[in-house]
């Protein structure tokens, strides 16, 4: 084959959507997404559904045309587009069908445990209601291909105009119908599932034809007033300043109570994922302090995560060892004070953890960028391989944890709060937990020692010339950051019953970390939008078993490419990575 | 009293000798200035006065107090303000923000309020840009920056490092006049560390010519400008200045 050919845009596209989506499916993606209906409706006589296994074929094939059309003038195909785009998704569906007759005639699955004969058929589209002869088949598949490639180039001529409106109507239909058993479950907790069963989702547990249509028609619509500037944004501008504060308010307030109600909306499988968004946008509120204020890369904040959790677990469990001395003084101080347990834990984790970040700050208090990033994760391990230690096993249970750990109870209510059966009570302990550390690192970050955090950040040197006590700074934020990971321990604790070692490995610390960057590094807005993001969704998509963390990556690496400063960027962030009138996004 | 003055100071950087006896003086309301060859340890002298390095021997007295056991800190505190070679911007930082870093140390709101308005009289041109990033300033406007956020401290004396390095000519002049008038209507003092010898001497009353960390010469800028041998190897191949 000569290297011009080799060079031609179709040729290099299908056959790069070929080999990736023979990739996916030999380690078993495509396959786990096969029972997964995205949408279901009635085609061709039959009921049929599509599955995001299949739909990531359709997508590969798409993107083949969509790569190979060359672009035109804008808002229409170039001449030769929807040749080459209908050539490149032929050349991917080619491979496709190599790959399933390869299959078919010699056993992979002594390499591929996932090469399965149900794989070449859904590469092949075949199967099922499609069986039929193997040249109807390799026809029927190349048509599809050339037929999704032509889509591809389509779409790649569109006006982008159009191309805007389209793209949240596509995602979100798609959206809908993964999260389908979600909302299905969620609805059903309220008794409202069988209203909306039959026209929005199908039993498969896919989004039906009518809902697609319907969310499709909305999000267009929506596309559509925001054009007009009929954004609530746009629209409160326009607004006179005192009702615009008016509104502001009753928003927020609105916002709160529905915050308020959400477990009880969401039922407690989704309040408990709420509680675990809740504890890791905690500690995100903390990390960001020490990592996004003052630029200090903490790789074992798990540490104080662990410290404030065992702290909490020592001094409110029953099998703990100081578990006799404490009920001698509950049993004396139970007259005079309605608080016990979990509102003594919870100072003396902040203070333990907090002490503990700052004497962990004070030996790497001159080390800088990388060396203090390995010390950090040193630090973190350390912490963790202690605790699991038989040394300490009489005190902290080693690699058994600490189980039995009290409940939070509610002062003057006797509602005791235990997280594994009361994951909606806990939400609001959480919640006021945030609530608390989002008005600390808003005043902090205000403040003169937030001013202090930042020039640090930017240059020590300079930042020590302009007469900052950088060793006062530094543990400050080290001190606070740490604090606030201690609150989250407590809670986790409570939340749990038992902790385990185990529990603060090294990945929390990168998790935590992930979703900082993910939000927009030092943003507290952007805290928030990671933990949801990088936390919730993984946990609601379970099912999806270990190719989770692998589309997690995916999203982490296209993140990083395409939105280096983050979801929600603070203003340096946004500064320094979209120079000059690049849009902003909402603080 | 002179109202800093150093006696006898040794300073290094691990087991390098860069600073070997130097001694000098800057009497209230003057402006002296420092000059050298490259690596004659003129940096190291401010930076050394300046708290970042510690001298091994000898001591610095700000108005006869002994201010070199002091950490860096402290010292802006007692109001010793460096301005830094090569600026020391903060980048992402908008142009007030790096200004209100400059008066850490102060606590009187309405007198950083003031200050930073007549910072801004002083350098129209910040006021222009004063949400704009640090980072995104010119080399002259950044070198105004710097030196505003060194007035913003309120400094009793304010150490100034190459405030003339990288600009074209014309900047070159304006950052002169500005030290000008900042000594002469303001009575700010100033310790000023050039390698354009010619216009530091024009504007500073003494000078100082170090060399391998010693002070080779000394005297009042008018003689230092005739000085045969300062002419020969500082001021020789720079024309007109
Ligand atoms: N961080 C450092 N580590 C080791 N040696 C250093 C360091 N900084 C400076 N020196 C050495 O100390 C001596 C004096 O340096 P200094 O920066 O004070 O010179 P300078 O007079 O400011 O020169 P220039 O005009 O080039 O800025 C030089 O020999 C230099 O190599
Ligand atoms: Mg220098």
């Amino acid at each position: 084959m000569s290297r011009s050919l080799l060079q031609h845009p179709s040729l290099r596209s299908g056959l790069i959507a070929g080999l990736v989506t023979v990739f996916l499916g030999l380690v078993g993606f495509l396959s786990a997404f096969q029972d997964d209906a995205l949408l279901v409706g009635h085609l061709l006589g039959a009921n049929r559904s599509l599955t995001l296994g299949t739909a990531v074929v359709l997508a590969a094939l798409i993107w083949a045309g969509a790569r190979a059309a060359p672009a035109g003038r804008p808002g229409w195909p170039a001449p030769r587009g929807p040749l080459y785009g209908a050539l490149a998704g032929l050349v991917a569906a080619l491979v496709l069908a190599a790959f399933a007759r390869l299959g078919r005639s010699v056993d992979l699955r002594a390499i591929f445990p996932k090469a399965s004969p149900e794989l070449y058929d859904m590469v092949a589209f075949s199967g099922g209601a499609f069986a039929g002869e193997a040249g109807w088949e390799l026809l029927r598949l190349l048509i599809l291909g050339a037929a999704m490639g032509l889509l591809g180039a389509l779409w790649q001529g569109l006006a982008p105009r159009s191309r805007r409106l389209a793209t949240p109507a596509i995602l979100l239909v798609l959206g809908l119908g993964v999260f389908a058993e979600q909302f299905l479950l969620v609805l059903a907790h309220n008794g409202i599932a069988e209203h909306f069963r039959g026209w929005l989702f199908l039993k498969g547990g896919g989004l039906a034809a009518p809902g697609a249509i319907l969310v499709a028609v909305l999000a267009v619509a929506a596309g559509l007033a925001a054009e007009r500037g009929w954004t609530p944004r746009q629209a409160l501008a326009r607004q006179a300043p005192a009702r615009r504060r008016a509104i502001l308010s009753l928003g927020w307030t609105l916002a709160l109570a529905l915050t308020l109600v959400l477990p009880w909306l969401l039922g407690s499988y989704h309040s408990d994922v709420l509680d675990t968004v809740g504890l890791y946008a905690l500690m995100g509120l903390g990390l960001n302090i020490v990592v996004g204020f003052a630029g200090m890369l903490d790789l074992g904040y798990v540490a104080f995560f662990a410290l404030g959790a065992y702290t909490a677990a020592v001094l409110t469990s029953k099998e703990s060892f100081l578990a006799p001395c404490i009920r001698l003084v509950e049993g004396v101080c139970a007259e005079h004070m309605p608080l016990t347990g979990f509102w003594v834990a919870v100072p003396a984790a902040v203070l333990v953890a907090g002490l503990g970040g700052v004497l962990l700050g004070i030996p790497v208090l001159k080390m800088r960028g990388d060396y203090l990033a390995i010390i950090t994760l040193g630090f973190g391990e350390i912490i963790r391989i202690l605790a699991q230690s038989d040394w300490l096993r009489p005190y902290l249970g080693g690699s058994q944890g600490i189980a039995g750990i009290a409940p939070a109870t509610i002062p003057f209510s006797g509602i005791a709060v235990a997280g594994l059966r009361k994951p909606q009570l806990l939400f609001y302990l959480i919640l006021a937990a945030c609530l608390l550390a989002v008005f600390i690192a808003r005043r902090l970050r205000d403040s003169r020692l937030g001013r202090a955090w930042m020039a640090i950040r930017e240059d020590e040197d300079v930042a020590e010339a302009m007469g900052i006590h950088l060793v006062m700074t530094k543990l400050m934020a080290f001190g606070t950051g740490a604090a606030l990971a201690g609150l989250a321990g407590t809670l986790f604790g409570v939340k749990l019953t038992t902790i385990y070692p185990h529990s603060f490995a090294l990945l929390v610390s990168i998790n935590i970390l992930a979703l900082i960057i993910v939000g927009g590094m030092g943003s507290i807005a952007g805290v928030m939008v990671g933990a949801l993001v990088l936390v919730g969704l993984p946990e609601l998509l379970r099912d999806f078993q270990d190719f989770r963390w692998m589309a997690f990556g995916a999203v982490l690496v296209w993140m990083m490419l395409n939105r280096p400063e983050g979801l929600l960027p603070d203003a340096e962030r946004r500064r320094e990575l979209r120079p000059e009138g690049a849009p902003a996004a909402a603080d | 009293m002179a109202l800093l003055e150093l006696r006898d100071v040794h300073s290094y950087y691990d087991r390098i000798q860069a600073l070997k006896g130097v001694s000098l003086e800057v009497a209230e309301g003057e402006v002296v200035t420092l000059i050298g060859a490259n690596g004659a340890g003129k940096t190291t002298t401010l930076r050394t006065i300046s708290g970042l390095i510690r001298p091994r021997e000898g001591s610095i007295y700000l108005a006869g107090e002994r201010i070199s056991e002091l950490p860096a800190h402290a010292i802006v505190a007692k109001g010793v303000v460096h301005v830094p070679e090569g600026r020391g911007i903060f980048g992402r930082l908008t142009v007030e923000e790096n200004l209100r870093i400059g008066a850490f140390t102060r606590r009187d709101k309405a007198g950083i309020q003031t200050d930073l308005d007549a910072v801004f009289a002083t350098f129209p041109r910040l006021r222009e840009r004063r949400r704009q990033a640090g980072g995104t300033l010119s080399g002259g406007e950044q070198q105004m920056l710097a030196m505003g956020r060194g007035l913003m401290a309120r400094p009793r004396i304010l150490l100034l490092d190459e405030p003339s390095m990288g600009l074209a000519p014309i900047l070159v002049e304006e950052i002169f006049a500005i030290i000008r008038r900042l000594n002469r209507e303001q009575g700010v003092t100033i310790l000023l560390v050039e390698q354009n010898a010619r216009a530091a001497l024009e504007v500073a009353h003494r000078g100082y010519v170090l060399e391998t960390g010693h002070v080779r010469l000394a005297g009042p800028a008018a003689e230092l400008l005739v000085d045969p041998e300062v002419t020969k190897a500082y001021l020789g191949g720079e024309g007109q200045g």
